[in-house]
């Protein structure tokens, strides 16, 4: 993982106060007056700021949705929630990051043994009926923050995004759907049953219903999408089965969440 | 009301409505499929139930509209014909008339036909309604009707008191009271002795239940000799053994005379014979166990035989002796001297014999015996049971004669009668007898006993009553009169007085009503008992239910019934047009 996180001993690859030079850059109003480059200056006549490389201690707070939805009967939704968690943790262990695995239910708690190894969590289940809360736990600052869920909740997005993301190095919002969930099936009558609240719609799915099912998710997407961009933090989608199939995470390294060294 | 369907088959068709219904079934059936959340469907929901109200009402409609197609074709495809509000062709009803339609009480054959009866007639509402009553004779009962309403008001006079009833004769009346169109309704509690075709204009409806039954079937009384007695058989008309008690009273204040009890087996008939004390009264003997109640019930009048008075004025002892032997035979006989009724004399001539009838035995010259062929006319009461065979009978040859021949050999009369008018307006016969016992064989054979019997039953019928006062219904019973009258008045048990006409000196009393009749004339009282004793009326056990022919004929259809299919066929159209506009709303919608 490409370190992030409050000051440490970790070289981050991000600009900070370490004594390890990475760039010149153009002085920006708020910059910190000591990091001028008075000889630069003395040359070019150009206010020019040094740049050092960051010294962090990174985290990772991983933030898993622990609703119903996330281990759909008859998909690998939960499946792939699971081992993504876990990569995300092995990954930041073996990268020097601290980590800690939070379940967000109706408040958002650390899951026992959330800071070990994936093997030793205790208690990462699924079986919430509702929304997530809004009200995230204080987050470490500057760490790195990754929300794991369907996203699939009646609530303004900003209520979790902006929470999640504030005060954070990096974050990202991954979105994991299982297949159904992106792709309906059509030419069926079903009886659709809501793997939370056990509401029954029965619906016969057409191509005309699974197309505006389609736009819904597609404007579901947009809104988060928006609210992501708004806090500052990454929206990403991925598939369940496609994830376990063929673990293709070029989206988190184009995002720049992994790096591939 | 039901329509007639010509081509039954169509409705094969039918069964592509399950065939429809799979297809809904199948379509509409919903696999379970667990979602991470409803939200992103509500939008589809909505526009489903946003275009909604006329979405959710499609599938049901369109359902429905493909169902009325169906049926509309089918139904239309059979043909079918519904009938006119009021009928073209008139219907003659043919009622059972016997008693036996009055068994079971208010399950009795007749009351359920004159339910049924009315049913039909305002299901029909012929063009006209005729009803015949099938008794021993067809009778017409009533004007013709016009309407089902004034029809069932002349059923007041089907009250089923006739001992048979001769439905086939009622039959061919109806068929030609009604013409060639009209349609034959016959109401009864028995099954057709024949086969009713299926499709013709004669219906054959039965409403009888087969029952045991206790009944009279014979009874009469006598008295002779000074005794009074009197003949029951009871009859158990059932497949079962039954006992019954026949109580015996006095009519008039209902003392009881004799009380019996039967124990019968089945299709057993009994015999009882009662003996009364003279001067008894009319009696009435009843059955406690009967299903009808006219034919559990007899009444019996006194029934005297009335002896002849005769003045026996023969003087050749060779024919007086015979005949004293023949009248004596009968013990019917009071020789008298003077107010005889009968005067058998061997005179040419008799004089102041008054009303009373003469026989004479003539012996004339020309004497031969004639051994036969003889010639009788068999329809004169006096020559009932003679045959003269082997007989010889000897008689002038002479061919001469007075009177109406009775008896002849070849063309020479030995026996005439003579109807002769009386001063005082009545009518006395005298017979004229050519007989030589020297020369005959006639007074030592068989006939001759029954050739006197025969006289003096001939004129005991003759004096003034009624010769036999206890008779069974349908019979007729004959009253005699003294003397010369126009009319007498009948009283029949539950009807008005009415006047009968005499013919002669006698007047024939119809035993149409069950019981007790009076006859008046002046002062004068007669009466006579009607009785059922009819064994094949009383056996109620060949009673039996069921309908037995059609009247749906080419006829009918044609007269009575209109082809209704067109206007299934329009209606198929409406429903296809509509089923077509909401299926292009639909795509439009949906589009």
């Amino acid at each position: 993982m490409a370190p992030a996180g409050m000051a440490g001993a970790t070289l981050s690859h991000r600009a900070g106060s370490s004594l390890e030079f990475k760039d010149h850059r153009a002085y920006e109003p708020g910059d910190d007056l000591r990091h001028i480059d008075w000889n630069a200056y003395a040359r070019t006549d150009q206010l020019t700021v040094k740049l050092f490389r960051e010294e962090v201690t990174p985290h990772l707070d991983l933030v898993v949705d622990g609703s119903r939805s996330m281990n759909l009967e008859g998909t690998r939704k939960g499946a792939a929630v699971v081992a993504l968690a876990a990569f995300f943790a092995t990954a930041a262990h073996r990268t020097g990051y601290s980590h800690r695995l939070w379940i967000l239910n109706d408040q958002c708690q650390p899951v026992p043994n959330g800071n070990q190894p994936p093997a030793s969590w205790e208690g990462l289940n699924f079986e919430y009926r509702g929304m997530p809360t809004g009200q995230l736990p204080l987050l470490r600052p500057r760490g790195t923050r990754i929300l794991i869920s369907d996203l699939l909740w009646l609530q303004e997005p900003l209520l979790i995004v902006r929470p999640f993301a504030e005060r954070a190095s990096v974050s990202l919002v991954l979105q994991v759907l299982a297949r159904v969930d992106a792709e309906p099936i059509v030419g069926q009558s079903l009886r659709l049953i809501d793997s939370e609240t056990d509401e029954i719609r029965e619906i016969h799915v057409d191509a005309v219903a699974a197309q505006r099912y389609r736009e819904a998710l597609a404007r579901h997407q947009a809104s988060w999408d928006l609210a992501c961009r708004q806090a500052g933090t990454t929206l990403l989608t991925t598939i369940a089965e496609d994830l376990l199939t063929n673990w293709n995470l070029d989206p988190l390294v184009a995002a720049d969440i992994l790096r591939v060294r | 009301m039901i329509p007639l369907f010509l081509y039954p088959l169509a409705f094969f068709g039918l069964a592509a409505i399950p065939a429809l219904l799979a297809i809904y079934l199948l379509r509409n059936r919903f696999r379970r499929q667990v979602v991470s959340s409803l939200m992103l469907w509500l939008d589809t929901r909505e526009a489903r139930e946003g275009g909604r109200k006329l979405r959710r009402l499609q599938t049901p409609l369109f359902f429905l509209l493909e169902l009325l197609a169906i049926l509309l074709l089918v139904f239309a495809a059979s043909d079918p014909q519904m009938k006119m509000t009021t009928g073209a062709r008139p219907i003659v009803v043919v009622l059972d008339d016997s008693i036996s339609m009055l068994a079971g009480g208010d399950q009795a054959a007749r009351k359920i036909a004159e339910q049924e009866l009315e049913a039909e007639l305002k299901r029909q509402n012929p063009y006209s309604i005729r009803l015949i009553l099938a008794s021993e004779r067809p009778r017409i009962l009533g004007d013709l009707a016009r309407s089902p309403r004034e029809a069932m008001s002349l059923l007041e006079g089907w009250r089923c008191k006739s001992p048979t009833a001769r439905l086939d004769d009622a039959i061919g009346l109806a068929g030609e009271l009604g013409g060639e169109l009209a349609l034959i309704l016959v109401l009864t509690d028995h099954e057709p002795s024949v086969e009713i075709p299926d499709k013709g204009r004669i219906q054959w409806w039965a409403f009888g239940k087969p029952r045991a039954n206790l009944a009279f079937v014979n009874a009469v009384r006598t008295q002779r000799d000074g005794l009074d007695r009197c003949l029951l058989e009871i009859c158990n008309l059932s497949s079962e053994p039954s006992s019954c008690q026949v109580i015996i009273k006095t009519l008039e204040d209902n003392k009881e005379l004799q009380k019996r009890w039967l124990q019968l087996d089945k299709q057993e008939t009994q015999r009882l014979v009662i003996q009364f004390p003279a001067s008894t009264p009319a009696v009435v003997a009843q059955l406690d166990d009967g299903v009808l109640p006219a034919d559990s019930r007899v009444i019996l009048l006194p029934n005297q035989q009335r002896s002849i008075r005769v003045d026996l004025r023969l003087r050749d002892g060779r024919i007086r002796e015979p005949v004293v032997k023949a009248l004596n035979a009968t013990q019917l006989v009071q020789y008298v001297d003077s107010a005889a009724d009968l005067i058998l004399t061997d005179r040419e001539e008799e004089k102041q014999i008054g009303s009373a009838w003469v026989m004479y035995f003539r012996n004339e010259p020309d004497v031969t015996a004639f051994q036969g062929p003889f010639v009788l006319n068999r329809t004169h009461p006096l020559l009932a049971g003679i045959s003269l065979k082997s007989a010889i009978w000897g008689a002038s040859k002479q061919e001469k004669e007075n009177g109406i021949p009775l008896v002849m050999a070849g063309n020479v009369p030995l026996l005439t009668v003579q109807e002769i008018p009386t001063q005082g307006g009545q009518i006395r016969y005298d017979l004229q007898c050519r007989f030589r016992p020297d020369f005959s064989t006639v007074q030592q054979t068989d006939d001759w006993p029954i050739l006197f019997w025969n006289l003096i039953t001939w004129r005991s019928s003759m004096l003034p009553g009624i010769a036999r006062p206890n008779i069974r219904l349908g019979e007729q019973a004959i009253l005699s009169l003294g003397d010369y009258t126009e009319r007498v008045e009948l009283q029949a048990p539950n009807a008005l007085p009415r006047d009968l006409i005499v013919r002669g000196r006698q007047v024939s009393l119809p035993g149409e009503e069950l019981g007790l009749h009076e006859v008046r004339l002046d002062r004068a009282r007669f009466r006579y008992a009607v009785n059922v004793l009819n064994q094949d009326e009383s056996d109620l056990t060949h009673a039996t239910t069921g309908r037995w022919g059609n009247w749906l004929d080419d006829t009918t259809l044609q007269m009575e019934y209109r082809s209704i299919y067109w206007i299934l066929l329009l209606l198929l159209l409406s429903v296809t047009i509509i089923h077509l506009l909401l299926m292009s709303g639909s795509r439009t919608w949906r589009g």
